[in-house]
Formats: C-alpha cells, sequence, structure tokens
C-alpha cells in the first residue's frame, strides 16, 4: 500500500506542462516581507532585491488562487494555483545564508511511438528495435507485440527474421509492404524543482543543507 | 518573475535574433531534422544520403537556450537574476542504431575549453555539399573534439554546455546561451527511410 501511494505522488510531478506552482517570500527582522509577486501591482522581483543581511526566514509558498488567476490574465505567465501543495520554510539566523529563489529546471523534447493496432503511445526508449535482417528493422509495440514480418506473396508464410528476403519454400522475393505503420513524434515537456537551504560555515568548513521541492509537494533532502 | 526559456537553432550566415528558429519552450513545439541543408526544419527535402563506404555526415546543428528576460528593473514582464550550470544529455536509445559508426552516430562538439558550448562569436554557419553531406564537426576551428551522444544520457551522466552565469541585458530584453554543435552520421550499414525522433533534454539553474 504504502509502495503504491509512494508511487502515485511521484507520478504526480510528471505532468511537466511548465507551470510554475511556488513563489518566494523573503522575510525580514523587523517583520516586514518581500515577495516575489507584490499582490497588488503585480510588479516582480529578484532575489538580487533581496537584502540578505535582514532576511530572518524565506520559503516557497504555492500561489494564492487570486494573485495565480491575475498572474495569467495580466500577465501571461504560467502559474497554477493548488492550495494543497504545502509551504516550505527555512529559519535564517546569524551563522547561516540562504539559498532561496533557486530553481533546476527542464526542457525536454521526448520522443514517443504510436502503435498502429492498439493506439498505445510508449516513450521510444522503451520499444524494442529488432533486426528482421539485413538491415531492415521494426519496432515492436510493448503493449500488445505488434512488430512487422516478411510475407512471401506466393505462399502467405510469414518470417520474423531472414537473412536473404526470399521464401524458402517458393524462392520468391518477400517484402513487408503490409508491415503496421508505426508513428513516432516529441512532445514537449517542461518541469522545475524548486530548491531551498542554507550553508552555513562549522569549523571552517562550509556545508549546505538544500530541499529539493517537487510541484506535487514532495521534498527530498540533499547537500548539494 | 523567472525567465522565459527557449531552445533555439542558429541558421545563416551570421549569428542574429532574425536567424534563430525556436524549437520549444512556451507554447513552441518544433523538431529539428539532421539534414544535408542550413536549415532547421526542412520537412524530407535535404535527407542525409547513405554512403556506398564510410559515412556521410549532415550539416551541423548550432542549438542553444534564448533566455527572455529582465531585471526587476529593466521594465520587462519576465524578471530573473542570472541562468547557470546550462546542461545537456539525449536518452541513450539513438536512433537503436548503437555505437558503431558503419550504420550512424550522433556526435557532438566540445568547444576550445573545459566545456562542450560555442560562444556565440565564434558561431560559423553550416556548410557541406548541399543534398550529399555537412562538413565534419571536428573540422569547425570552434570544435576541438567530439563525442558520441550515447556518453550522455541522464542528468547524472550530462554535459555542460555554459557554465557561466548569465544575468539579464536590460536593453535587449534577452540573452543567448553558448552553444552546443552536433551532427549526425550515417554510416554505410544504415538501414534507409525515416529513423523517427529522439529525445534531448536541456537543464539550467535559475535565481529568480
Amino acid at each position: 500500500m504504502y509502495d503504491k501511494m509512494a508511487s502515485k505522488s511521484l507520478l504526480k510531478h510528471t505532468q511537466k506542462d511548465g507551470s510554475w506552482v511556488y513563489m518566494w517570500i523573503a522575510h525580514y527582522d523587523n517583520g516586514t516581507s518581500l515577495p516575489q509577486y507584490d499582490p497588488y501591482t503585480l510588479k516582480s522581483f529578484t532575489f538580487d532585491d533581496v537584502d540578505k543581511e535582514r532576511v530572518v526566514k524565506f520559503g516557497w509558498y504555492p500561489f494564492p488562487t487570486q494573485l495565480a488567476k491575475r498572474l495569467r490574465e495580466e500577465k501571461n505567465l504560467p502559474v497554477k494555483a493548488n492550495v494543497f501543495l504545502p509551504k516550505y520554510e527555512v529559519e535564517i539566523d546569524k551563522n547561516k545564508r540562504v539559498i532561496g529563489a533557486l530553481t533546476t529546471n527542464f526542457q525536454e523534447q521526448k520522443s514517443y511511438v504510436k502503435c498502429p493496432e492498439c493506439n498505445s503511445v510508449n516513450e521510444k526508449k522503451n520499444v524494442k528495435i529488432i533486426n528482421m535482417g539485413g538491415k531492415v528493422y521494426t519496432p515492436q509495440c510493448p503493449n500488445c507485440g505488434t512488430r512487422a514480418y516478411w510475407k512471401c506473396p506466393k505462399c502467405n508464410r510469414k518470417f520474423a527474421h531472414i537473412e536473404k528476403y526470399r521464401c524458402p519454400d517458393c524462392d520468391v522475393m518477400l517484402n513487408a509492404r503490409d508491415a503496421p505503420k508505426f508513428e513516432t513524434f516529441t512532445k514537449t515537456e517542461r518541469w522545475r524543482i524548486y530548491k531551498l537551504g542554507y550553508q552555513e560555515t562549522i569549523n571552517n568548513k562550509n556545508y549546505k543543507t538544500i530541499m529539493h521541492i517537487y510541484d506535487d509537494g514532495h521534498v527530498i533532502l540533499k547537500d548539494n | 518573475m523567472a525567465a522565459r526559456v527557449y531552445v533555439a537553432e542558429m541558421n545563416g550566415a551570421s549569428w542574429s535574433k532574425g536567424n534563430m528558429t525556436l524549437l520549444s519552450g512556451n507554447g513552441v513545439g518544433l523538431t529539428a531534422r539532421y539534414c544535408t541543408t542550413d536549415a532547421a526544419q526542412p520537412a524530407q527535402t535535404f535527407p542525409i544520403p547513405i554512403p556506398d563506404s564510410g559515412h556521410n555526415p549532415s550539416y551541423v546543428k548550432t542549438h542553444f537556450l534564448w533566455i527572455s528576460g529582465t531585471t526587476s528593473g529593466g521594465g520587462g514582464t519576465n524578471t530573473f537574476t542570472y541562468v547557470s550550470s546550462i546542461r545537456w544529455y539525449a536518452d541513450n536509445s539513438m536512433f537503436n542504431w548503437g555505437s558503431t559508426k558503419a550504420s550512424g552516430v550522433v556526435l557532438v562538439g566540445s568547444g576550445n575549453s573545459s566545456y562542450w558550448g560555442v560562444a556565440s562569436g565564434s558561431y560559423s554557419q553550416a556548410t557541406g555539399t548541399q543534398g550529399t553531406s555537412g562538413q565534419y564537426l571536428t573540422d569547425l576551428a570552434s570544435i576541438d573534439g567530439s563525442s558520441n551522444v550515447e556518453s550522455f544520457y541522464d542528468l547524472d551522466h550530462c554535459l555542460t554546455v555554459d557554465e557561466r552565469k548569465i544575468v539579464p541585458n536590460d536593453t535587449a530584453q534577452f540573452v543567448y546561451s553558448k552553444a552546443l554543435l552536433h551532427q549526425c552520421w550515417v554510416g554505410a550499414n544504415a538501414s534507409s527511410g525515416n529513423p523517427g525522433t529522439e529525445t534531448f533534454t536541456w537543464v539550467w539553474d535559475e535565481v529568480s
């Protein structure tokens, strides 16, 4: 049961539609804060605008619904509000330096193969390519097993692999003209990992602790 | 706001925004094609012929990130502090050809530094014999070596295209990364036809 739940959670962040789900807020020692987006004017700030000397807390927060709507409609930004996401914060004392506003971004043109028989779509790297003899290859659908075969136009015998391209019984040339036509295409997928943490110097050595936050809300703690 | 980042291809005589074709990013989806002309996607007009012996290289592809945005005072909608650590990998299933040059490979070139990317100032137009073969990647002055892309297949086994911290340019409101140069070699043992599409992934860090 636990494994199933874990798998489901990991699958969610594979939506990969390029949406931004978190914004950062820097909290200062006098109780004020600087958000990445001003909720009234929609002006955006960068990490360069943050007064790092005064930061006592820094965090990634899910977009409030109304702000997300305005950023989408008025600024055409790919922002998505998800009220079920948790917030992530780190407290910064005088010995720590914040690692914030950092994301690792992925943009992938991923290749897919569509089976003409069962219409299942599979990543190309998961589709087996089989040699039919000589320089001729066929994909094989991992879902239904569909693949191309040589066919003798005289006796209709089918061959999975043959080197001489001729029917051993009829001695006529084989063809694979009625082979299933697999369609390949690419689709762009985009996603990001939000990072948050701090570094501190202990006994003249620098130590980092960084959360890697995925857009389904799960997090992995790392030292880089 | 965060930067808007697109994967793009440069063609033509000089490095310029007008000679750039966007391949992927927000609302963009174009599959580049290895071919024997200087174009991002010339349909199937310029295929790479299978040679009787040896191999025919495609025209060299020049791919990079086009990063749109400004500082928060720069007046743009998309703002960022810097983009860094630009990396690239394929998915280790390159045409399912294996790694022999007899049937075909895709090679990436390394620039004249400790990183793979080539600066825009070193750009040169892809050349060759149109419809037959391109210039060898390793013959370019900006390239000092090459590797099979199958060496780069996930984030732990990727190549670094650009190691710099790339900051916004408030005047232009966009900046370019260094470019990754790559080309396809079709060998005498290749099978004819369309070998299908392949997966390429770009990764970068951004401080927003």
